[in-house]
């Protein structure tokens, strides 16, 4: 199996409080990873570590077979694009949807003028967003539909890996369902890898192929859902699976 | 039959413009009953709860047709680290309760505190004068509401998703507390949550709210055997559960 990127022996600290200890980890191509945690675990560092935004104190990591330095080409920080856990954070609210979307493309040298335009209605039609959605502004958009802008935001871009830092946990659970099919659909179409980022079991079970466990920094095992869901092989895994409320009927 | 703390009839609730918020909501509840009102964000779920012990924000107002409640009513909180005073210990918060709703002196105060501290698992080092909300775990934090909740001994314990906050480890150890606490102590309660599935561990009856309204309510074997309304089908559906994996 083809290997997208590869952490290894990754440290990091937001100053002196370790937050990643001694992480191995590889992500096969074309799946949908799922990293679950609970909070203060280090998932959401493990985002931030990958994308850039913090410089590990340690350790390598291997993006498409080549090492990531500290400075990265346009290209590498194209490839690898996020969708944030609140979507009021991660769009700009006085530039409408349209903006924000082209001036991505346009960065990013993908599109321009007519054409980015064009595409980014094209990418808005995807998320099943209304039409006149490019002349709008986030604030008129409900949870649901400002969380579907943030990942036309992200694949305006065209990248090749997708992190997805706790994407529907703002969200409610009817339109949690349709951010999680909309996500598994383009993974597919785009044959893009993602890394899924969430605390609730039942939403890694429904998405991710993989899945791996971090506590407390560490992670403590990676194994494919299905064997994970039967049969977690930590004590840590088991008790995170056991607390999982279900329907008492 | 037996007496009831809480009987609510056509509740309607108005923003400050006017806009109904809630639209003629009616329930009671009998001493020891549990009451689940599940729903999603701007049902007005949590409206409809703090209106019942009178908790409605400034501009807010409610109209009954008929509304008594038992003057033994606690509430517990969604975010606990914003419900408690950070600058001041737990213990003392915890004691200052006891001390004037139960009429106690300062010493048998901290002594009621103690075996509520213990009730609720959480270390006696909670007592010393330098332990801060800031410094308590989410879930530690909780547990200090509920403890402060039990201090004025309810019998009406109102819920607005204590537990959503919360990881899912310390998640099932605080509803597995709630359980138990109901059960040993047997106040009423009323648990808002927009959880299906946590509403159905500790709640004998649901009622499903939307816009402003409940659409169907029942025991909980009706509502999750057999629901009626499309939305309840809906919610139910949209419940993300785990094979093998059974209450």
């Amino acid at each position: 199996m083809e290997t997208i990127l590869q952490m290894a022996a990754v440290n990091a600290d937001y100053g002196e409080t370790p937050v990643l200890k001694d992480i191995n980890l590889t992500i096969p191509k074309h799946k949908i990873i799922g990293l679950v945690g609970e909070s203060g675990s280090g998932k959401s560092t493990m985002a931030r570590v990958i994308t850039g935004l913090l410089q590990p104190s340690s350790g390598e990591i291997c993006f498409e077979g080549e090492r990531l330095s500290v400075r990265r080409s346009r290209e590498t920080r194209r490839k690898i694009q996020m969708v944030f856990q609140n979507p009021d954070g991660s769009l700009n609210p006085r530039h409408t949807i349209g903006r924000t979307l082209t001036d991505v493309m346009k960065f990013h040298g993908r599109a321009r003028g007519a054409r980015a335009n064009e595409q980014a209605a094209e990418l808005l039609r995807q998320m099943e967003l209304p039409g006149d959605s490019l002349q709008r502004y986030p604030a008129s958009f409900s949870g649901g539909q400002k969380q579907r802008i943030a990942l036309a935001r992200a694949l305006a871009a065209e990248p090749d890996f997708l992190i997805a830092d706790e994407p529907t946990s703002a969200l409610d659970v009817s339109v949690q369902l349709m951010m999680l099919d909309l996500i598994k659909d383009l993974q597919r179409k785009r044959d893009l890898t993602v890394l899924f980022i969430s605390h609730d079991l039942g939403v890694i079970h429904y998405i991710c192929d993989e899945v791996a466990v971090m506590h407390r920094g560490r992670i403590l095992e990676m194994d494919t859902t299905e064997n994970f869901f039967r049969n977690p092989k930590t004590e840590y895994g088991k008790q995170l699976l056991d607390s999982v409320p279900v329907l008492n009927i | 039959m037996s007496e009831m703390v809480c009987e609510i009839e056509n509740l309607r609730i108005y923003s400050p413009a006017g806009d109904p918020l809630v639209k003629g909501v009616s329930f009671s509840l009998a001493a020891g009953e549990t009451l689940g009102l599940v729903g999603e964000s701007g049902s007005g779920k949590t409206l409809t709860l703090k209106s019942v012990i009178g908790l409605l924000p400034r501009g807010i107002s409610a109209r009954t047709q008929k509304r008594q409640v038992t003057e033994e009513t606690a509430m517990i909180f969604q975010n606990p680290m914003s419900s408690l005073d950070p600058l001041c210990p737990v213990f003392r918060q915890l004691c200052e309760v006891i001390r004037i709703r139960q009429k106690v002196s300062r010493m048998e105060a901290r002594r009621r505190g103690a075996q509520l501290l213990h009730r609720l698992s959480l270390p006696e080092s909670l007592m010393r004068k330098d332990r801060y909300p800031g410094e308590l775990s989410g879930g530690q934090c909780q547990r200090i509401l509920i403890a402060i909740a039990l201090a004025c001994s309810p019998r009406l314990l109102l819920c607005d998703e204590p537990t959503t906050a919360l990881d899912v480890t310390v998640q099932k150890q605080t509803i597995e507390l709630i359980r138990n606490l109901q059960k040993e102590l047997g106040f009423a309660m009323i648990f808002v949550t927009h959880n299906l599935a946590v509403a159905s561990l500790l709640c004998e009856r649901l009622a499903v709210m939307r816009d402003g309204e409940i659409i169907e309510t029942g025991t909980r074997r009706e509502i999750l055997k057999n629901p009626q309304h499309a939305y309840t089908k809906k919610l139910k559906g949209a419940i993300l559960d785990i094979p093998g994996r059974e209450a």
